[in-house]
C-alpha cells in the first residue's frame, strides 16, 4: 500500500524541493537585477501552467499514476521513450545539483576534501533516504521545515537591518527579451524542476486541492526567493551581487548579533544543506519510480543503492570545472530541459484532448474515462 | 551494520580540513603595502594565539607581528608560513590596513585578494594608512591592550564624534567598481602622546577613493558631513559636538541627527539636490550665563545652531564638489535610482555636472535638553 500525501504536506514537500537550491547562485538576479521579480513571476506562472496541463491530462484517468497515463496516451513504446527523456532530465539536474552542492562546500567550508568524497557521501545519504519511501521523506520535511523557517526568519530580520535602500527601484529597466530570457532561466531553475512532481500526483489524498496546493507551494517558494534576492541586493549592493559566487550566503555572512557574535552562517549552512538534500532525495525517488515503470521492475527499494551510485558516477564526471556548471546553467540547461518541462506536457494535453474529442463523438468522455478508471492497474 | 553507522561520526576527524585549535594562530589585523618601484607587496599580520583559558587570563594575551614580501599578495601570504609555527587563519581578522601607496597603485588586486579568499570576512573594516601599513601594526597601544582590541574600541568611539569613518570590505567592494561615485573610508595614522612621547594609533579623517583607487585625504570635519549625509544606519546612533557662536559667547552642544531627506530633481534639465536635516541637541557647555529658562533665548540658540550646521555642511559639500571633485556621497546613485531616464542622458557628463550641480542644505535644530544644570532666572538677571 502506497502512502498518501495530504495537500498540506504536498505544499511543504514542493516548497522544500524548490527552495533548497534556489538561493544558491541567483543567476537570473545577476542578469535582471531589480527586475528579477518579473522573471520569478514568469517562472512560477509557466511552471504552474505546465503542472496544470499535466493534471488536466491525468484527470481523465483517476486512479492511474502519471507513468500509466503516459502509457495510455502515447502508447507503451513511445511512452517509454518519453519517460526515458525524463530519466535523462533528472540525471541532468541531479548532476548539476550534486556538483553545485559540492562546489559550495569545497569553496566555503571544506577546501581540502575531494569532490568525489563529498559526492559519494551525498549519494549514499540520498540513496538511503529515498529507499525509505515518500511517506518518510514527507514526514521528515514537515519536521525540519519548522527549524528551517525559524532560522531563516531570524536571519532575514537581521539581514534586513543592513538594507538601507529599496534595491528593487527603479522598476522596468530591462527590455522584454531580457525579461523573457530571465523567465526562461527561472523556468529551468528553480521553478520548472517541480515538473517531476507530476509523477507523484496520484499520491495526493485530496485531488481537488492538488492544483491550489501546488500553486500555493510555488508561490511560497517564489516569495522566499524574492525575499532572499531583495536582501542580497539590499545588504550587499547591486555591484557586489554581480561579483560574488553565492550572493545570499555572502549576505548571511554579514549578519552579526552585537559586536562579537558572528560567523553564525555555519549553522545556517547545516540546515540549508538538509534542504538541498531534499531536492536530491525527491529526484532520486521519482527517478526510481519512473525507472521501475519503464523496466517493469518489482522491488523498487532494491534500486536505491544502484541508482545512488549511478548518480555518483554521473555527477563525478560531469561539470568538472566551475565554469562548466555556470555555462550549463546559463546556456544549455534552459533550452535542453524544455523538452521534458514544456514540450512533452503540451503533447500529452493535446493527445488527451484529441482522445476526449473522439470519445465524445463516440458517446461521451465521462463514460470512457470511467471505464478506463475501472480497468485494473498494470 | 548499525554499529558501523554509529562509528561513522568519528570519521569526521579523518577529514583533511580538520584543524586542532592548539595548532592555530589567529590573524587579528593585516597590513598590506606595495612598492610601485619594485612591484612587490609586503604583507604584515598582527597575530594572537587562541586560548582555552579563562577570560581573565586571556586578557593577558600578547600579539606579535610578522611580515613577508612577494610579487603577488597570495604568494606573500604564503611566504608568511615560513615565519609562523602554527596554521594562520583569517576568520577572526577585523581590520585590513592598506598602505597609502598600495591604495593608490594596486587597490584592485588587493580587493580581489580580500574578496576571493574564503577566510576573509566581508564585514572586516578597510582602513587606509598614512604611510606604510606595516608600521601601524607595530605600534603598541598605550592601554596595553591588543592592538586589534584597541582599534575596535576606536571604531566604536566613531559614533561619539563622527570625525572618523569605517567602511567594511563589503561596502568598499560594492562601490569600488562604480564609475560615477566615490567613497570615503577610514584613515589611520600615528599620533604622539605628549605625556611619555609614546606613539599611538589614531583614527580620524578619511581616505577618498575615486574610480577604484585612493585619491586623497580629507579632514575630520568633512568626514562628519559624509556621516550626516549617509544612510540611516550610520547616523542613527551618532552623536557629535559643534560649537555655536563667537569666542567668549560660545555654546557647545551635543547633536543627534533625527531626520534626513535628500530630494533629487532636475531643474531646467539640470540635476539639483535639496537636503533637509533635522537634529536634536543637548546643551553641553556655555561660555557665559544665558537665561535658558526663556524660550525665546532657546529659539535664538536653535537658529544659530541650525545656521552653523548649514554653514559647515555647505562648506564640505563645496569642497567635495570643487576641490575633491568626487561624488563621495553617492548622489549619482540617487539620480540613477529615482530618475532613470534623466540619468541615462546625464551620466555621460556626470564629471562635469557634479562640480556645478546646485546642492541646497537646510538644517533644523531643536534643543530638547539642557543638561544637569540650568541657570536660574535670578542668576541670569544678577549678571
Amino acid at each position: 500500500m502506497q502512502e498518501k500525501v495530504s495537500p498540506g504536506a504536498w505544499i511543504c514537500l514542493i516548497f522544500s524541493f524548490i527552495s533548497g537550491f534556489s538561493t544558491l547562485f541567483l543567476q537570473e538576479a545577476k542578469l535582471l537585477e531589480q527586475d528579477v521579480w518579473l522573471s520569478y513571476l514568469c517562472g512560477i506562472a509557466m511552471s504552474f501552467g505546465v503542472l496544470a496541463v499535466l493534471y488536466l491530462a491525468q484527470r481523465n484517468y483517476p486512479g492511474l499514476s502519471m507513468t500509466e497515463v503516459f502509457d495510455r496516451l502515447l502508447g507503451k513504446q513511445i511512452a517509454k521513450i518519453c519517460l526515458c527523456l525524463y530519466l535523462v532530465y533528472i540525471l541532468e539536474i541531479q548532476g548539476a545539483a550534486f556538483q553545485a552542492l559540492t562546489l559550495f562546500y569545497r569553496t566555503v567550508v571544506l577546501p581540502n576534501t575531494s569532490s568525489g568524497q563529498i559526492i559519494l557521501l551525498i549519494a549514499l545519504t540520498t540513496a538511503y533516504a529515498s529507499s525509505l519511501g515518500l511517506g518518510a521523506i514527507v514526514r521528515t520535511v514537515q519536521v525540519l521545515l519548522c527549524f528551517f523557517l525559524f532560522f531563516m526568519l531570524v536571519i532575514v530580520v537581521f539581514i534586513y537591518k543592513n538594507v538601507t535602500i529599496n534595491p528593487f527601484l527603479p522598476l522596468f529597466q530591462h527590455r522584454a527579451p531580457e525579461i523573457a530570457f530571465g523567465g526562461l532561466l527561472s523556468l529551468y531553475f528553480p521553478f520548472g524542476k517541480s515538473i517531476v512532481f507530476c509523477f507523484l500526483f496520484s499520491r495526493v489524498t485530496n485531488r481537488k486541492k492538488l492544483l491550489p496546493s501546488t500553486l500555493i507551494a510555488l508561490s511560497l517558494s517564489g516569495l522566499y526567493l524574492f525575499a532572499a534576492t531583495y536582501l542580497s541586493f539590499g545588504s550587499l549592493g547591486m555591484n557586489l551581487v554581480q561579483s560574488v559566487t553565492f550572493p545570499f550566503f555572502s549576505a548571511i555572512q554579514l549578519v552579526r548579533f552585537g559586536e562579537y557574535l558572528e560567523r553564525i552562517e555555519i549553522m545556517i549552512i547545516g540546515i540549508w544543506t538538509v534542504f538541498t538534500l531534499f531536492e536530491i532525495i525527491v529526484l532520486q525517488f521519482v527517478f526510481m519510480q519512473v525507472f521501475e515503470h519503464i523496466f517493469a521492475l518489482k522491488h523498487v527499494r532494491a534500486l536505491a543503492l544502484p541508482v545512488g551510485l549511478l548518480f555518483f558516477a554521473m555527477s563525478h564526471r560531469s561539470f568538472v570545472h566551475q565554469a562548466d556548471l555556470s555555462f550549463y546553467n546559463f546556456r544549455i540547461g534552459p533550452f535542453s530541459t524544455l523538452l521534458p518541462t514544456v514540450v512533452i506536457p503540451l503533447l500529452l494535453l493535446l493527445i488527451s484532448l484529441l482522445k476526449r474529442g473522439n470519445r465524445s463523438g463516440e458517446g461521451g468522455p465521462l463514460l470512457a474515462s470511467s471505464d478506463d478508471a475501472r480497468r485494473p492497474r498494470s | 551494520m548499525l554499529l558501523l553507522c554509529l562509528l561513522l561520526p568519528l570519521a569526521a576527524s579523518c577529514s583533511p580540513d580538520v584543524t586542532e585549535i592548539s595548532d592555530l594562530t589567529l590573524i587579528m589585523a593585516v597590513g598590506i603595502d606595495y612598492d610601485e618601484k619594485t612591484n612587490r607587496y609586503t604583507l604584515s599580520t598582527y597575530n594572537v594565539m587562541p586560548t582555552s583559558q579563562s577570560t581573565e587570563r586571556s586578557a593577558k594575551l600578547t600579539g606579535w607581528v610578522v611580515s613577508a614580501s612577494g610579487s603577488s599578495l597570495l604568494e606573500t601570504a604564503r611566504n608568511l608560513r615560513g615565519l609562523v609555527g602554527n596554521r594562520m587563519i583569517w576568520q577572526h581578522n577585523k581590520f585590513a590596513l592598506i598602505g597609502e601607496e598600495a591604495a593608490r597603485h594596486s587597490f584592485y588586486g588587493i580587493m580581489d585578494f580580500l574578496m576571493r579568499n574564503r577566510q576573509v570576512r566581508l564585514s572586516s573594516y578597510l582602513i587606509v594608512s598614512e604611510g606604510k601599513a606595516s608600521d601601524k601594526l607595530n605600534v603598541r597601544s598605550a592601554s596595553g591592550d591588543l592592538l586589534s582590541n584597541d582599534l575596535l574600541g576606536k571604531v566604536r568611539n566613531e559614533k561619539e564624534w563622527g570625525k572618523s569613518i569605517m567602511l567594511s570590505i563589503q561596502e568598499v567592494a560594492n562601490w569600488q567598481p562604480d564609475p560615477y561615485r566615490g567613497f570615503v573610508t577610514g584613515k589611520v595614522g600615528i599620533a604622539s602622546l605628549p605625556a611619555d612621547a609614546k606613539d599611538e594609533l589614531s583614527l580620524g579623517g578619511g581616505a577618498v577613493f575615486d574610480k577604484g583607487k585612493f585619491k586623497q585625504w580629507i579632514k575630520g570635519d568633512d568626514v562628519l558631513v559624509v556621516q550626516l549625509l549617509s544612510h540611516k544606519n550610520r547616523w542613527r546612533n551618532m552623536e557629535f559636538v559643534v560649537s555655536v557662536g563667537e569666542e567668549a559667547d560660545r555654546a557647545t552642544l551635543f547633536f543627534k541627527e533625527v531626520g534626513q531627506s535628500i530630494h533629487t530633481g532636475f531643474r531646467n534639465g539640470r540635476p539639483c539636490v535639496d537636503i533637509a536635516l533635522s537634529f536634536t541637541a543637548t546643551m553641553g557647555e556655555i561660555d557665559r550665563s544665558l537665561p535658558l529658562d526663556n524660550p525665546a533665548e532657546i529659539g535664538k540658540l536653535e537658529q544659530s545652531a541650525s545656521r552653523e550646521l548649514e554653514r559647515r555642511i555647505d562648506k564640505s559639500l563645496a569642497y567635495f564638489q570643487h576641490d575633491v571633485r568626487t561624488d563621495v556621497l553617492g548622489f549619482s546613485e540617487l539620480f540613477a535610482q529615482r530618475h532613470p531616464k534623466h540619468w541615462a542622458a546625464a551620466k555621460a557628463n556626470w564629471e562635469d555636472i557634479y562640480p556645478t550641480m546646485p546642492v541646497n542644505v537646510h538644517a533644523d535644530v531643536k534643543i530638547d535638553r539642557l543638561g544637569m544644570i540650568q541657570y536660574s532666572k535670578g542668576q541670569s538677571d544678577g549678571e
